[in-house]
């Protein structure tokens, strides 16, 4: 009875926040003025601001607002100049890029050719060890500083993805090779010097990391006098924060909360895609998914559209193939098995599973917004066609161990929910999970192999003409999906949701966020 | 008295060593390990293989468990694997705020607790007694991760008066502080109630109230003092209850303690890590243990350590 008051008056005090939506004046558009401090609200913070250590999302998130590229990568994989003010390819290896002059990091140092060459040399440099060089920049042979503003880099074979590569990682800014030198390797992660927007004022590891404006930031100092990135764990304490006006910007808003906080006339948001899908995966050298009927079946028994708006409250849009919708080598009539679960056993009877299937599939727990739902979904609608799929919940290292397999030629998982993305060039995404020279732990976990898809993805790293390489992209494309190692079920989205004070944010490319231009009105 | 003390001293270290052994072997049962968060999560196979033996982590674990052992004697607690920093460097940084927002939520619990025991016990049975003591149920019987989330809608959100979450000044430990005392001040209020009922029934008590003396001299001089050792027992036992609802709260409060710093490493499996700040509480909460155990003596002198 007690409880029961208790209950209800919580209820009623919850009613009343939610109904509560002060209406303020709409924002007179006073265009940009400059000033005001911008709080950001975070689950989780970088692990390290030494950009050649940068594996999380958190790392090159505040790396880029630090720090500048040599070239921009702007969202739809447009590149705009950087610390570069322009750049030619004379012949397919060799990349000769012009330098900005005049541009300081924030210490003072110049920024020149030598201190573009220092920093690839660190990255490369066997003491650094840093994780992702040879992974994301390999192809470089080396960077030779032609004169005190002109660097030319080349590469071991014909790259096409390299400008976008060296746009978009991280791990490609450039620091002041004087705080490089001064922190070493192993202090520089808290530390970081760049020539970005703006400046490290403090970091209180676990509690909040303060920028402030750049004064002499090259293409212009920042309206905004400052910007802090504040952890809190708490969903509910997050959103909170972001209507007492305690914070400006929140980058992980609650699904359940989305449709209230778009709705109030204070605030925006936002399901942002950044070129990320959320994919099963099947062991295409294990039984029974080692025949593409079977691997097809299952693609056919899933009702996307239903998942998508029962348990993801239609936020994320379906997805399809391989690539995200917004890459420009997507393929957009790749086959997109619709819910046709006759099919599906029709397909797996040609199969000799007329009577089903018991198998096991590897979920994680958190790690993508309602990810247990959506595989206990799943779940439902194989059991419809005939397979019992078994869940098996893993925290990060226990669901990715399970993917991986403990070694190239020994699987594990033979059935898997798993999230991918296109980082820069689209060949981040398919050389890694479906060219069979990265079998097993390097990427293809699937352990697919299809010669010409192989031979696909190498012409495409070969060829230069982006146009060219669509094409290329799209037949690869329209292979992998009739062979169906994976079934894409929609294209991930990041729940953004900032006060509408809070003008000209760029959102993206990826689940990046810059605050450069952007302004608070009154 | 001193043997006593020596033997106290034996257990706390033994309950340390224990410790020490159950944290070792747990966190190596979780599957998967650290070198999985430190890499991405395509590299190639050497890259994780060297980072697996430069971190120790391809010795047997007994071994690894005896190295570590070797270093804690020398109060050395290993460099953490996610940053490699000193985990001690990190525990100094990180265990202040969970103190400070441990010991407000005791003097939360303690003020609100003792107070309303006492007054409960002085008018048993009124209309006084009885709502307390509904609201000490209540209080314990509501989690803190419910009790907070309603607190910022209130207080922060509704009425703007104290700040959502964050740190920064004394106005952001208010509504933490509350959330995590108000559990342990409900049971504090039914053990300081009962005790001083059961003190206040004494015959000295009834000889003090004959002496002419002022009530409020007889209830706190004379009952109060003689219903304490219960009532420290059982603040000294709330010490840990506290610490933990410390580390739920600093999630929803966004307080930069030592809770948070814990979850993060299990989630990454930072062994040096869990191992520093598991090994922390233990040793916290063992030591408080110990003092009280050595206290009793001083509060009530019947009390002799043969």
């Amino acid at each position: 009875m007690k409880r029961t008051l208790v209950i209800s008056i919580a209820l009623a005090v919850a009613v009343a926040a939610c109904a509560q939506t002060t209406p303020t004046a709409p924002g007179a558009s006073t265009g940009p003025a400059r000033g005001g401090a911008v709080v950001l609200v975070t689950g989780h913070e970088p692990q390290t601001l030494d950009p050649h250590f940068a594996t999380g999302v958190y790392d090159g998130y505040i790396s880029f607002m630090l720090a500048d590229p040599l070239i921009k990568l702007k969202p739809g994989g447009i590149l705009v100049p950087g610390l570069a003010e322009s750049w030619e390819r004379p012949d397919p290896t060799t990349y000769v890029l012009r330098l900005r002059k005049n541009v300081t990091f924030q210490d003072g140092t110049p920024f020149n050719a030598d201190a573009v060459k220092y920093n690839f040399d660190r990255l490369f440099d066997p003491a650094t060890k840093a994780p992702r060089a040879k992974a994301d920049l390999g192809m470089l042979k080396e960077v030779v500083v032609v004169d005190p503003y002109t660097v030319k880099m080349t590469t071991t074979f014909p790259y096409g993805p390299f400008l976008a590569t060296i746009a978009g990682r991280p791990l490609a800014v450039i620091e002041s090779p004087t705080a490089l030198r001064a922190a070493g390797v192993a202090n520089y992660g808290t530390k970081p010097v760049g020539a970005g927007p703006f400046i490290l004022k403090e970091w209180v590891q676990g509690d909040r990391l303060v920028l402030v404006a750049n004064d002499n930031y090259w293409a212009g100092r920042p309206y905004i006098d400052s910007l802090t990135l504040q952890v809190v764990k708490d969903p509910a304490t997050r959103l909170s924060m972001l209507q007492t006006g305690a914070a400006q910007f929140n980058v992980e808003l609650n699904p359940a909360d989305f449709a209230g906080v778009k709705q109030s006339t204070e605030f925006e948001a936002q399901a942002a895609p950044f070129d990320n899908t959320l994919f099963l995966e099947m062991s295409n050298v294990q039984k029974p998914f080692d025949d593409p009927r079977v691997r097809q079946a299952v693609c056919y028994a899933i009702d996307k559209q239903a998942i998508i708006k029962s348990v993801l409250l239609g936020l994320p849009q379906p997805g399809s193939g391989v690539f995200p919708a917004t890459t420009w080598a997507k393929n957009a009539n790749v086959e997109k098995y619709s819910y046709d679960p006759q099919k599906a056993k029709q397909l797996l009877t040609e199969a000799g599973y007329a009577n089903g299937f018991t198998t096991t599939f590897w979920h994680p727990s958190g790690r993508y917004s309602g990810d247990s739902q959506v595989a206990q979904a799943v779940q439902g609608y194989l059991r419809q066609v005939g397979i019992t799929a078994n869940l098996k919940t893993g925290d990060l290292t226990a669901w990715a161990n399970a993917m991986r397999g403990s070694a190239p030629d020994k699987p594990d998982a033979p059935l898997y929910m798993r999230g991918w993305g296109v980082s820069g060039d689209p060949d981040s995404q398919i050389n890694v999970l479906y060219n069979s020279s990265n079998w097993g732990i390097a990427g293809n976990y699937a352990r697919y192999k299809n010669p010409k898809v192989d031979s696909l993805v190498v012409a495409a790293q070969r060829e230069t003409d982006q146009s060219a390489r669509a094409m290329i992209y799209q037949q690869a494309e329209a292979l992998i999906t009739s062979d169906a190692p994976l079934c894409t079920l929609y294209e991930n989205v990041r729940l953004l949701a900032w006060t509408k004070k809070l003008h000209d944010v760029q959102v993206g490319p990826g689940e990046y966020q810059f605050f450069d231009r952007a302004w608070l009105g009154r | 008295v001193r043997s006593y003390i020596l033997g106290r001293l034996l257990v706390f270290v033994a309950v340390l060593f224990g410790t020490s052994l159950v944290v070792f072997w747990t966190v190596r049962l979780l599957p998967g390990d650290p070198v999985d968060h430190l890499v991405s999560e395509v590299a190639s196979p050497e890259f994780v293989e060297n980072l697996r033996k430069e971190l120790d982590l391809d010795k047997p674990v007994a071994v690894q468990y005896l190295t570590w052992l070797g270093r804690l004697a020398r109060a050395d607690l290993g460099l953490s694997i996610t940053d490699r920093q000193p985990v001690m460097k990190r525990i100094v940084e990180r265990f202040p705020a969970t103190i400070e927002l441990t010991i407000a939520s005791m003097l939360v619990a303690g003020l609100i607790g003792i107070t309303a025991g006492i007054v409960s016990a002085t008018r048993p049975y009124s209309v006084f007694d009885n709502a307390s003591m509904l609201v000490a149920l209540a209080g314990v019987a509501v989690p803190v991760f419910w009790l907070g989330p309603m607190l910022i809608l209130i207080f922060a959100v509704q009425l703007r008066v104290l700040p959502v979450a964050g740190s920064g000044g004394p106005q952001f430990l208010v509504l933490p502080a509350v959330t995590v005392g108000l559990a342990s001040a409900g049971l504090i209020a039914r053990m300081t109630r009962s005790a001083m009922l059961e003190t206040l029934a004494q015959d000295y008590v009834r000889t003090a109230r004959a002496k002419g003396l002022h009530d409020r001299v007889v209830v706190l001089r004379h009952a109060f003092r003689n219903a304490l050792l219960p009532i420290v027992t059982i603040l000294a036992l709330q010490t840990g209850y506290l610490m933990g609802g410390a580390v739920i709260a600093e999630a929803i409060f966004a307080w930069p303690g030592i809770g948070q710093l814990i979850v993060e490493s299990v989630y990454r499996r930072d062994y040096p890590m869990v191992q520093g700040t598991l090994l922390l509480f233990a040793a916290t909460f063992a030591a408080i243990n110990f003092v009280v155990d050595t206290t009793y003596g001083f509060l009530d002198p019947r009390i002799r350590y043969a």
